[in-house]
């Protein structure tokens, strides 16, 4: 198809447009009308089409691009000391190629890898010094390193020994092995493992096509520790979990937990690939039943689903019997979610399957308490700030909400750091470690928590100081029921030995408090946070430090609770006293900075001012974060400036900080970060103050995926979010997309404040609407009705639901046609008095009062209200609403009726 | 990261305003620009963490965006508006990265960086790769839009969410776009002999 002209393609576009809308059947008969109304496009419009049709055969523009692999490799090239002779296929990282020494010194064929990954300059180091430790691995199960190398074109290449076989579960399909034969087997491969590991090399990538099995019944093994040699980090799962084939990503079919959850891949990780190995050779099916087919569902079930048992897999009754039993048992205990409850080496394995050929007694015992896969769960250490989360306010039925920041990150990397360096101390001296059992940072503060005792004898103050560490970096890693007990001992203990006032005992209940803080047992943190700020105050010298953080707690404690008025004054105090006792680069200055801005944010009486402080604290932060933009610390800053801004008025500003909030976030957290979500949140809360109304529906969907990504779908902030999409859709008159967001929120407040709380009613009311405009205008009516009561109780309900509730019967009066009811209700919703921002959010409804109006028959009155509505929506200067545009429809159809 | 000078800001700023005019000179200025910025921001995270490491192209937008903005911010209006040119920068360092490996194979001499993150395809062919950019570029003249789309989606990796965010249309428009544009990529850079 040449290239159209810009007229030609207008045409073209829009034609696309429709051809693109059409169902395959009739697509013929459309093609034929255009060939007749517009000759000239018609063969480009097939042409257009044809490629439609292959798109869909075949896929195009599939995932996103990456550069292409480094295909070194065509016959005849020269890698290293060989000469590649002919390709033998495309492995999982890379083509292999058999291969001749051209230097005559040997007449051997070999194996060589052209690995696609670059190495950088180390990568390659280490690569080379590694590949001679391979090398030296030698078994005749094995096949043999024999080189790992660099060309001057920087193509890493691996030589192996050549070798003629084909996969072991193709082979024992082929030959018909039966269940003795195939056990036999895989007692080889186990001999060869178990020699690779006894030389410290983990293969983490096996799986049948990495185990061979040559004309003589011999198993040869390929690939023992490549994956790591490729690998940048140790103990990252990197390419072995997600081998790649030939440029697509293969299903983790022999993953096993850790790998899948990014744990530590130790001996244990091979055993459970070969128990998948010989599940799969003694059943020829899979470990998993899967209930969907994706990827998602296979790493879910590896992770958390129970394998079948092998015997209830196969229906041979001969096959079942063999398999029932010890070697049921066998299979599944290599396939345990713990890697500690595996077979501890290999050789133990291997022992079992002989034991079972010769008929003894295994020594695998299967769990007699009903054993059920534990939740191989990854821990989220999200860090928790003493200062930094930010709370929560709403502007009711206006649709507005300023959001919940998440938590700061500064705490998390602390407490990554106190615990590597406990995981340093003790490590040694653990003997655990190394034994192929998994442990976590909370499990190793465990046990040194239980060796306090022990190895410190009358040491007091050291064991106290090292419960406290370990305490509150427990309390960092969210282990709260661990973490408490340790650290109330230590303020129980604190206040014997030291003395009530000392800051010791001090700091032991402030950490006691923001753990109440997190648990949200808010009286418990009042009664520990109003004690320690008296007993500070009591004091002739209190540490500032401390003062100033149980003063933040303070401020935290009234947000929390809903009485933000109340947060200034210990704001005001902590701010001051930071400023003039701590040293200029103490890092609460910059806590207390954010705070204020916050109290002052949530005092609402001077915006101005709360815009001062929020710049100011951004300068702050920034300045002790040294110009790191992507420092979690500076992302709240920017956030906090962002709703300064919009309490101002400036509104686009405040997107803009957003924006650049949102990029910091996505550098300093990556992308899928929760905090995210709450800019993006908050950003789309700004968009719609200017009309925006698509940006942000795009906005709080895109919110709504990091939560769920998060793996949340059940907290108070992702209900608000779902809430704020409905709204949306049903304010774009997407009602029937609207209900199932609506209706989640909905589930999700019940849950959180009980039956019956005001906090509901926005959505019950905007479900009504939504059921009101999808045919089931009696549930809409009964459901309003219903809410009467409540709405008549002004003190506990905000004005903004009352409104939206009059407007909602309004809406549905109007759709059965009862106009002149209609106008009196949303009449009645815009006499209650609001403020200038709530009124700029109530133009939608002068447009429905007007064409509530215009259904009356009062064209007089409907036309002016309409005039006036859309001069606001001008004046306010927002992009184009769905309702501006009702307005504008009403409007000109008016005026065609009169000429 | 140091943050540009103000000077330097303005400078940008006023490069933006006459790339938006449509002046031929400061749009090809500013894409160079952008460029230079990624692909420096590129072999910083290549450096640091290894070839291999999962750098994503949308990172390193993210990470332009602060940088190139300057701490103010104002170079850019918005997001939306660095996106506009930064995409059609980025689909620029890829390429060159297709070209470079290209005559290193020819024997140049020259070891290629590598941009990877873990997306879910490859493009195995260089030189449909290199098609493609092509037929970008002519998409570019008669439909911006539907060309940013694609740099969007397929060489930065956005999702259709946060194109639709960003440009503030509906995720559907952002679909309907990328659903056009495929055809006509797919039309024009089939062989002369299909």
């Amino acid at each position: 198809m040449p290239v159209p002209t810009p007229e030609e393609w207008r045409e073209l576009s829009s034609l696309l447009d429709e051809a693109l809308d059409l169902a395959v059947e009739d697509r013929e008969a459309w093609l034929e009308r255009q060939a007749r109304e517009r000759p000239e496009l018609a063969a480009s419009l097939r042409e257009l089409l044809h490629a439609r049709d292959s798109i869909a055969r075949n896929g195009f523009l599939e995932g996103t691009a990456t550069p292409p692999p480094v295909r070194g490799g065509q016959a005849g090239a020269v890698c290293g000391p060989y000469v590649l002779e002919s390709l033998i296929g495309r492995g999982g990282m890379g083509s292999v190629w058999q291969a001749r020494r051209h230097d005559g010194r040997y007449d051997a064929v070999v194996a060589v890898k052209l690995l696609t990954t670059s190495l950088g300059a180390d990568g390659e180091r280490r690569f080379r010094r590694e590949g001679q430790i391979l090398a030296r691995l030698r078994h005749p199960h094995i096949a043999q390193l024999l080189d790992a190398g660099v060309t001057d074109d920087g193509q890493a290449y691996l030589v192996l020994e050549h070798v003629d076989g084909s996969h072991i579960d193709v082979h024992c399909k082929t030959k018909a092995l039966d269940l003795r034969a195939r056990v036999r087997l895989v007692i080889d491969v186990l001999a060869a493992v178990a020699h690779a590991h006894s030389n410290l090399v983990v293969h983490r990538d096996l799986k049948p096509s990495n185990i061979l099995v040559d004309a003589e019944g011999r198993v040869k093994l390929l690939d023992f520790g490549i994956a790591k040699l490729i690998d940048n980090d140790d103990g990252a799962p990197g390419a072995s979990a997600l081998t790649r084939e030939g440029g697509q990503l293969l299903t983790p079919l022999y993953a096993s937990p850790e790998q899948v959850t990014g744990g530590e891949i130790t001996t244990a990780t091979d055993v459970y690939a070969l128990g998948v190995v010989l599940f799969e050779l003694l059943t020829e099916a899979r470990p998993y039943r899967l209930t969907r087919d994706s990827r998602g569902a296979l790493e879910e079930a590896i992770v958390t689903g129970d394998p079948v048992r092998p015997s209830e897999l196969v229906d041979d009754a001969l096959r079942k019997r063999g398999l029932r039993g010890d070697l049921d048992t066998i299979v599944l205990k290599a396939l345990r979610k713990s890697p500690g409850e595996r077979y501890a080496t290999v050789t133990a394995f291997a022992d079992d399957l002989q034991a079972w050929l010769d008929g003894r007694p295994v020594r695998a015992r299967p769990d007699s308490f009903g054993y059920r896969a534990s939740r191989f769960v990854r821990r989220h250490a999200l860090g928790v700030s003493a200062a930094a989360a930010v709370a929560v306010a709403t502007l009711g039925g206006a649709g507005v909400a300023i959001w919940q920041a998440g938590v700061a990150r500064a705490e998390q990397q602390r407490a990554e750091e106190i615990t590597n360096f406990i995981t340093g101390v003790f490590k040694n001296a653990d003997p655990y470690v190394g034994n192929g059992t998994t442990l976590t940072a909370a499990d190793l503060l465990k046990q040194a928590y239980g060796r306090l005792d022990q190895s410190l004898g009358d040491r007091e103050d050291l064991r106290l100081e090292l419960l406290w560490l370990i305490g509150s970096s427990l309390a960092s890693l969210q282990a709260f029921s661990d973490a408490e007990p340790m650290l109330l001992k230590v303020a129980e203990t604190s206040a014997r030995v030291f003395g009530p006032a000392d800051a010791r005992t001090i700091r032991a209940q402030v950490s006691i408090a923001n753990l109440h803080r997190f648990r949200g047992r808010l009286d418990a943190m009042d009664t520990v946070v109003t004690g320690a700020l008296a007993m500070l105050r009591s004091l002739p010298d209190p540490d500032p430090a401390l003062l100033v953080t149980a003063l933040l707690d303070s401020v935290h404690l009234t947000i929390d609770r809903g009485n933000a008025k109340q947060s200034v004054v210990p704001a005001r105090e902590a701010l001051a006293l930071a400023e003039a006792r701590l040293p200029a680069n103490h890092e609460l200055r910059v806590n207390a900075a954010q705070m204020w801005a916050v109290a002052l944010e949530h005092d609402a009486s001077d915006s101005q001012a709360a815009l001062k402080a929020a710049a100011s604290a951004m300068e702050l932060t920034r300045a002790y974060y040294g110009g790191v933009e992507s420092h979690p610390r500076v992302v709240d800053a920017h956030l906090i400036l962002g709703r300064a801004l919009g309490r101002v008025g400036k509104t686009r500003d405040a997107i803009a900080v957003l924006q650049r909030a949102d990029s910091a976030s996505a550098v300093g957290l990556g992308e899928n970060n929760l905090t995210r979500a709450f800019i993006r949140a908050s950003m789309a809360s700004y968009r719609l103050m200017i009309g925006q109304e698509t940006g942000a529906l795009a906005d709080y969907n895109e919110a709504r995926r990091l939560f769920v990504a998060n793996g949340d779908t059940a907290s108070v902030s992702y209900g608000i979010v779902q809430g704020h999409r409905g709204n949306i859709l049903v304010r774009l008159n997407r009602h029937a997309e609207a209900l199932s967001p609506l209706n989640n929120a909905l589930q999700v407040m019940r849950k959180s404040r009980g039956d019956g709380h005001p906090r509901l009613l926005p959505y019950l009311v905007r479900i009504a609407v939504a059921d009101a405009a999808t045919g089931r205008a009696d549930i809409a009516a009964r459901t309003l009705a219903g809410l009467a009561t409540q709405m008549a109780d002004t003190v506990n309900v905000p004005a903004a639901t009352r409104i939206a509730w009059l407007h909602a019967q309004g809406l549905l009066e109007r759709q059965r046609r009862r106009p002149a009811e209609a106008v009196r209700l949303i009449e009645s919703a815009l006499a209650i008095p609001v403020d200038s921002i709530a009124a700029l959010a109530q133009v939608p409804m002068r447009v429905d009062l007007g064409l509530a109006l215009l259904d009356a028959g009062d064209v007089a009155r409907a036309e002016s209200t309409l005039t006036s509505a859309r001069a606001s929506f001008r004046a306010a200067g927002l992009d184009v609403t769905v309702s501006e545009q009702d307005a504008e429809r009403a409007l000109a159809a008016m005026r065609r009726r009169r000429e | 990261m140091t943050s540009p000078t103000t000077a330097l800001v303005r400078e940008r700023a006023e490069l933006v305003q006459r790339a938006d005019a449509g002046e031929a000179h400061a749009r090809d200025l500013l894409f160079a620009t952008l460029y230079d910025e990624l692909h420096r921001l590129a072999q910083r995270e290549v450096r640091r963490q290894g070839a291999d490491s999962p750098l994503s192209a949308t990172t390193l937008l993210h990470e332009a965006y602060l940088a190139f903005g300057g701490r103010e911010g104002t170079v850019f209006p918005d997001q939306s508006h660095f996106l506009a040119y930064a995409a059609r920068a980025m689909r620029g360092v890829l390429i060159d990265r297709v070209r470079a490996r290209q005559a290193a194979k020819r024997g140049g001499g020259v070891r290629a960086t590598t941009l990877d993150a873990d997306y879910a395809e490859q493009i195995d062919d260089p030189d449909e790769l290199l098609a493609l950019h092509e037929a970008l570029e002519t998409l570019a003249t008669l439909d911006p839009m539907l060309a940013r789309v694609v740099d969007l989606k397929f060489f930065c990796g956005f999702t259709f969410a946060e194109i639709a965010a960003v440009q503030n249309v509906a995720e559907r428009t952002v679909q309907r776009h990328w659903d056009k544009a495929r055809v006509l990529l797919r039309n024009a850079m089939r062989t002369p002999t299909h």
